[in-house]
């Protein structure tokens, strides 16, 4: 009965989608605003409706009901109650449900309050919004059903899964499911999915009013593109946290000493990361200048077509992938909607030209608009080698037959130099003038982060002996972070001659300019992160020996002991194999490391699960390689010395933290109102805001 | 499904029914964006001002650009403030005739009954024949004293005509 109310509550939620879709286009294209508030109606109120399928579908995997076939797939008596209840979005039917209650809750919150404020808009938002959400619920209810049943046709082995009943079947109940893939069974099942799913949902709300603005013809207004800037942070805060969620989750269970392989699911979403990150920089620009507007509407456009990417790389498994647990028939389906959704935008674009004329040109390459527009380059740049990177095994095997994977290798040396480049931009572009820049005050506003950037590199790799490429690298990192101080640093000087002292400075700076400083708060949380990336790439040690117990095996400054094998099950239907051994650091004791080695017994599936000594300056990263079976006698242990990997998660914070200064709601006038620079032949005019 | 399960089912469509098609059964107009949220211009070109010498004063604003924006905001700024002076003095002068409307009952001068002498709303007797000061109700013809707020016949207001929600809106 509880299934079936949650099968009600899904398709009414879904004719509740298609309605406001219809009736605010026809509200929007009548003039007629009953029609748009009937729809608005209908949006808030599918939330409840999906709620309720969510919440169903989630008490039914906590229950096992294992009468409904999506529970038998993801649940298990075996698996703990806190997995069974991220089993909502660990099978297909479960995440397309979750997906699109968020997008309809992404919705719902734009539309709850001040909604009016946007009225011309409203009506095609609602429309484009709801449009793509009745799609995702429309897979739900016609594709992907998380409430169709088993049935048994008496007489034969088979297994039918359906919504109602077929002709001639009884319904079935198992007595056990298949449970989540091993590799979701993991605490990072809390945060990754849900970060991730919030953060390619989001970005429907800023493509959203993109399409309604060049519709409704208020592409010259630049109104729209505030909204969409804020809207985009939302999503683009939740992505980030998704993404370095993922790298430690890959970190901890995958067991391959690092956090990023380049695998295609990571990079379907680092490709909508890098574009949002673009638009954001560029919408900068558009605020301030009334310059690349059509740049950041294509950008707008081109992020929410990979995130659909992303989800059709994912959902499909049309691509083999760490991910491809979630291997379906949804392909076709997703192909035409993703084809439809980009070109028609695109079309629209073209159409809608003539209102996104740039305001101003150019004026010189030593600005900070040209600082942007390079910048921009070189995130798209750097997206599009990753795209092609990842559809390399689709477009070969279209080609030649054959299915050629390109490996990190490839990325690593394509999209290296130019994220070089662009961490150097990333210091650099603050100290640029709007206009033109001075080349004298540039140089003396960078000279002594420079020099000091200069000798620490150069000083730390002697001392070190490190390799002649990271002495690059390490400048780089410190140059950068030496700007974004001295920027912290100017702005409290010009705070402080107004007789302010250095923290309540700080604290006005901070407060008064939340976008600007927030923005270097993030850029220094991206650093850090380039740090892993940086010791993951040039000073990473490796070592992997068979060790009988009492034998010792050392790496750099540490030495791991082999102590003990022991076996044992598991908690959730696991045969564990563990490794007792003891870390040495320069012969003093420091810790038990305990390197597992777990067997699925159902899913005859195992996974090495590292263990880890983290400090500041490197990770002791310990795997269980082989052993032998009969007495445990040997066992072989690879050991990687990682350094800097801390670096990385806590990067993830501050960037966390950067976004919510950045974010934090101003006041509206504050928000809304700055100046704009406009070249000497315009006459004094309007403020940039409205 | 049970006939129970099927029930819920309509409830929900007749629920969702009711509810989105509430906004049809009235006659909604497009709302006005009031802007009240949004702050002055004079407030605004003050905020502007003070994010462009801050960025002057970083040196992400040059010298030249500072002086002319600067230029351009202050006469904005400028411009601002003099229409809320203008809208201010509008105001004081609206609150100016609704005050003297309250305290009069109604624009049309109060005279006398006997005379037709004009009368304050104060007076107790008629300034130029003495006699007890009485008015009439505009809408009745009910006589009443200068001092009463409301008809004793018919119930109208004769003093409080203030109309507060008017002057608000300004």
């Amino acid at each position: 009965m509880l299934a079936d109310i949650g099968l009600m509550a899904l398709v009414t939620g879904f004719l509740l989608a298609v309605y406001a879709t219809a009736v605010s286009a026809w509200g929007g294209w009548r003039n007629e605003w009953r029609w748009v508030e009937s729809a608005r109606s209908a949006t808030l109120l599918a939330v409840p409706f999906l709620t309720i399928s969510v919440v169903v579908v989630t008490y039914s995997l906590y229950t096992m009901d294992f009468s409904l076939a999506y529970v038998a797939d993801v649940s298990s008596q075996a698996m703990s109650p806190f997995l069974r209840l991220t089993a909502l979005w660990g099978g297909q039917s479960g995440s397309v449900l979750f997906w699109a209650w968020l997008m309809n809750g992404f919705v719902a919150a734009v539309l709850w309050r001040k909604w009016e404020r946007d009225h011309d808009l409203m009506p095609y938002f609602i429309t484009v919004a709801m449009l793509t959400t009745a799609f995702f619920i429309g897979i739900v209810v016609f594709i992907t059903n998380p409430f169709a049943r088993l049935w048994h046709v008496p007489g034969t082995t088979e297994l039918l899964t359906a919504v109602f009943q077929p002709a001639g079947a009884v319904a079935y109940v198992a007595r056990d499911g298949s449970g989540l893939n091993p590799l979701l069974r993991h605490f990072g099942m809390i945060g990754h999915p849900p970060t991730t799913y919030l953060g390619f949902t989001g970005f429907v709300i800023p493509y959203a009013f993109a399409i309604s603005a060049l519709l409704s013809g208020r592409s010259r207004d630049d109104e729209w593109i505030r909204t969409s800037r804020r809207w985009t942070l939302v999503a683009w805060i939740f992505l980030s946290i998704g993404l370095i969620l993922g790298g430690r989750w890959a970190y901890d269970v995958l067991g391959w000493g690092g956090f990023w392989a380049w695998d295609p699911v990571e990079n379907a979403m680092l490709m909508p990361w890098l574009t949002g990150t673009a638009f954001l920089h560029s919408v900068m620009m558009t605020e301030k200048r009334g310059m690349l507007k059509v740049w950041s509407v294509s950008l707008i456009i081109l992020t929410y077509s990979l995130s659909l990417f992303g989800t059709f790389i994912t959902r499909t498994g049309v691509i083999s992938s760490v991910h491809s647990f979630s291997k379906t028939a949804l392909g076709p389906v997703f192909f035409v909607f993703i084809g439809l959704t980009f070109v028609g935008s695109l079309w629209l674009l073209l159409r809608r030209l003539d209102t996104l004329k740039s305001e101003h040109e150019l004026e010189s390459f030593l600005s900070r608009e040209s600082a942007f527009v390079l910048q921009n380059v070189l995130f798209l740049a750097i997206t599009f080698v990753v795209f092609l990177g990842t559809v390399f095994p689709l477009l070969s095997e279209l080609v030649t037959g054959t299915k050629i994977t390109v490996g990190p290798p490839y990325f690593q040396k394509a999209t290296g130099p130019l994220f070089a480049v662009l961490v150097l931009l990333m210091g650099l572009a603050p100290l640029f003038a709007w206009r033109k820049q001075a080349a004298g005050r540039l140089g003396r506003a960078a000279l002594l982060p420079l020099v000091g950037s200069v000798l620490w590199a150069a000083v730390w790799g002697y001392a070190h002996r490190l390799h002649p490429a990271s002495y690059f690298a390490l400048w780089l990192v410190a140059f950068v972070v030496l700007l974004i101080i001295f920027e912290f640093v100017k702005g409290m000087q010009a705070r402080m001659k107004r007789g302010e002292n250095p923290a309540a400075a700080l604290y006005h700076l901070m407060g008064r300019n939340r976008r600007r400083y927030g923005g270097c708060i993030i850029h220094l949380g991206v650093v850090m992160i380039g740090l892993g990336f940086i010791g993951d790439a040039y000073f990473q040690q490796e070592t992997q020996m068979a060790l009988a117990q009492g034998e010792s095996l050392t790496l750099g400054e540490y030495t791991l002991r082999f102590d003990n094998l022991e076996s044992y099950p598991g908690s959730d239907g696991r045969e564990v194999l563990e490794a007792t051994t003891s870390l040495f650091k320069n012969g003093e004791f420091v810790q038990t490391l305990k390197p597992r080695r777990d067997f699925f017994v159902v899913q005859r599936q195992p996974m090495t699960i590292p263990a880890v000594y983290p400090t500041p300056a490197q990770d002791v990263y310990v795997l269980l390689v082989a052993w032998e079976e009969i007495g445990f006698g040997a066992s072989t242990f690879r050991m990687y010395l990682n350094p800097l990997i801390s670096w990385t998660w806590a990067g993830g914070f501050v960037l966390i933290l950067g976004t919510l200064v950045a974010a934090w709601p101003e006041r509206q006038h504050q928000a809304k109102r700055s100046y704009v620079l406009k070249p000497e032949r315009v006459q004094p005019g309007l403020l940039g805001g409205d | 499904m049970t006939i129970g399960t099927a029930l819920i089912g309509i409830g929900m469509l007749v629920l969702a029914g009711i509810v989105v098609t509430q906004p049809l059964r009235h006659k909604a107009a497009l709302p006005e964006d009031s802007g009240s949220s949004r702050g002055s211009d004079y407030d605004a070109a003050l905020l502007a001002l003070r994010d462009l010498e801050f960025d002057h004063q970083l040196d992400v604003v040059s010298d030249e650009d500072y002086a002319r924006t600067k230029g351009q905001l202050m006469t904005q700024a400028a411009q601002a403030l003099e229409q809320q002076v203008e809208a201010r003095s509008q105001l004081d002068d609206l609150i100016e005739t609704a005050v003297r409307t309250n305290r009069g009952g109604t624009n049309q001068p109060v005279t006398c009954q006997h005379c037709q002498e004009q009368l304050a709303p104060d007076d107790n007797f008629c300034p130029q024949c003495g006699r007890i000061a009485e008015i009439a109700c505009p809408v009745c013809k009910q006589a009443g004293t200068p001092g009463d707020n409301f008809c004793t016949g018919c119930g109208t207001a004769l003093h409080g005509a203030l109309n507060f929600a008017s002057v608000a809106e300004l």
